[in-house]
């Protein structure tokens, strides 16, 4: 349990309590049919890393970023001592869901309050009266693979998708205006939804996450 | 690109959503299945976060023209759809004149780079129009024939040869490479082959596949159903929710007529026939004889060409055509009995 404690240290400096964090972490890990306690702490880093670096892919701003990779592990831990740990073959899928709730739930927060768009990390580093360089929440690179996915689906997908997603417009409604049945227009949400979410692969694809 | 995962998360998903606006929603049901795999889970988390990401960019100016155009064209206030939150209605009318000269600016780049790591790919989107056709060839000399109404995609790469067909119809002539295998996604089905000749057509989500030459095998991404193996002379029916239906295609040689500019039936339904003439005109034909027992038509015409076709389904049928400006409607005679 040292060891592993060490090991952690070395790969998570941001916990205070290392320790206490360690022994509700390594259960879920020791799971994953690994016997020796290096390889243990060699995932725990691994994890933490390929985590990084996909909430990375979305969150713009380093420090949200490094809170919600913690936060995962917190949740982790508390599922842990409620003793509902994930299963070996499910607990990567487990850890990324986390990691999506906790992505929405900081981005739908920094959209509700508009002044605090900006990177966290400037209310620690107020250097300066004026307002510093406005970070987005999200990078400019994915807001235009956002627009441009919508903007690639076929045009009656796209039709029924804005419809719907953004004004707001219920399925009869929609159904009504352009002359098709609501199923049809229950169908092609389903494919547009789909669609983009294909275009958006790169950001949600957990297997090329560790790349 | 990976593979389009299991529509069962999207349905889901928008079940939930919908149930926010007084939809069905077996909330039981769905607890049960995002018990079932953690994958599942995962997937409705996926969603979600799409859903706020989509959220980030509701005020984009692309979107803004485009919700702009909709609303021009359907007219959807005060036409008994119900009206839009308030919020986006004043943005609305301000980004109205902002966004205009910024739209120009902003044609999409979509990234593909990442779909085939260290390897180059070229991407490549045709569209045809209503009644418009296009051919292209790839380097390697597999010919594609693009269809009406149509919107396809080539990635083009050392290692891949894939097509993404978005909607529509097109005929793969496809130059054997063992080493480069080709691909057509379409929808949640994608179709791999060496060397062939094939047509795929994509309606409403639902998907046919005729083989002319040689085989292909098509696997339905969103399942753990095998691979389909299909010969010269089979059609393969995908209907939307993924059901497979595999037949000797018998109107095979009419099928491709297209590419010959024509519209070939062989005791087909009328009403198939007049869908199939639909699909390449601005000035749709209407059918209104459901009261007539069933009506086959066989024959060959050029496509777009409306004289003759109504002539002839005049000429076979008690029906009359009445020239309504935008559409044609095609009614029961009168004194038929």
């Amino acid at each position: 349990m040292q060891t592993i404690a060490v090991y952690a240290r070395l790969y998570n400096q941001c916990f205070l309590n290392v320790a206490s964090t360690v022994r509700h972490l390594v259960k879920p890990f020791a799971d994953c049919s690994v016997n020796s306690k290096a390889k243990i702490a060699e995932q725990y880093g691994e994890y933490r890393s390929v985590l990084a670096r996909y909430v990375s892919r979305v969150i713009d701003c380093p420090s949200d970023a490094e809170d919600i990779v913690q936060e995962v592990y917190v949740r982790l831990a508390q599922r842990f001592e409620r003793g509902q740990e994930a299963l070996p073959a499910t607990s990567r899928a487990y850890m990324f869901a986390i990691a999506n709730n906790l992505i929405t739930d900081s981005l739908r927060r920094k959209r509700s309050r508009k002044q605090d768009k900006h990177c966290s990390l400037e209310q620690f580093e107020q250097v300066s009266p004026a307002p510093g360089p406005e970070a987005n929440a999200i990078s400019a690179k994915l807001r235009q693979d956002l627009v441009s996915a919508i903007e690639q689906l076929p045009h009656e997908l796209k039709q029924v998708f804005i419809m719907s997603r953004f004004e707001n417009i219920s399925y009869p409604s929609i159904a009504k205006h352009l002359h098709i049945s609501s199923r049809t227009v229950e169908r092609r949400m389903q494919r547009a939804l789909l669609l983009v979410r294909a275009r958006l692969d790169v950001y949600f694809n957990i297997d090329q996450a560790g790349d | 690109m990976k593979a389009l995962k299991t529509p069962l998360a999207v349905k889901w998903f928008l079940a939930k959503q919908r149930s926010a606006q007084g939809g069905p929603f077996d909330r039981a049901l769905y607890k049960k299945w995002l018990s079932e795999s953690s994958d599942n889970a995962l997937q409705i988390e996926e969603l979600m976060l799409m859903d706020e990401l989509l959220e980030q960019v509701a005020d984009s100016d692309e979107l803004a023209k485009f919700r702009e155009e909709l609303r021009a064209t359907y007219h959807y206030h005060g036409d008994g759809a119900p009206s839009l939150p308030k919020r986006s209605r004043r943005k609305a009318l301000t980004r109205w004149y902002a966004v205009a000269a910024l739209v120009l600016l902003s044609i999409a780049v979509f990234g593909f780079g990442t779909f085939y790591r260290n390897d180059r790919v070229d991407a490549q989107t045709y569209v045809t129009a209503r009644g418009e056709q296009k051919d292209t060839t790839l380097e390697d000399g597999s010919k594609i024939e693009i269809n009406t109404a149509s919107s396809l995609t080539v990635l083009y790469s050392k290692t891949a040869r894939r097509i993404d067909l978005a909607r529509g119809e097109a005929h793969f002539d496809v130059k054997s490479d063992a080493d480069r295998p080709f691909e057509v996604a379409v929808g949640e089905v994608s179709i791999r082959v060496i060397g062939t000749r094939f047509n795929v057509h994509e309606y409403d989500g639902q998907v046919d596949v005729s083989v002319y030459e040689g085989h292909v095998s098509v696997k339905q991404s969103n399942t753990d159903k095998p691979h389909i193996s299909l010969v010269e002379g089979e059609l393969l029916h995908i209907d939307d929710d993924g059901k497979v239906t595999k037949n000797l295609d018998l109107q095979l040689k009419n099928k491709d007529a297209w590419r010959r500019g024509r519209l070939e039936f062989n005791a087909t339904s009328l009403e198939d026939a007049v869908d199939e003439y639909n699909r390449y005109v601005a000035k749709p034909i209407s059918l209104k004889a459901s009261e007539l027992p069933e009506k086959h038509i066989s024959g060959v015409f050029d496509i777009g060409d409306a004289e003759s076709f109504l002539a002839a389904i005049v000429y076979l049928f008690p029906l009359e055509v009445e020239d309504k400006g935008d559409r044609y409607v095609l009614r029961v005679l009168k004194n038929h009995d």
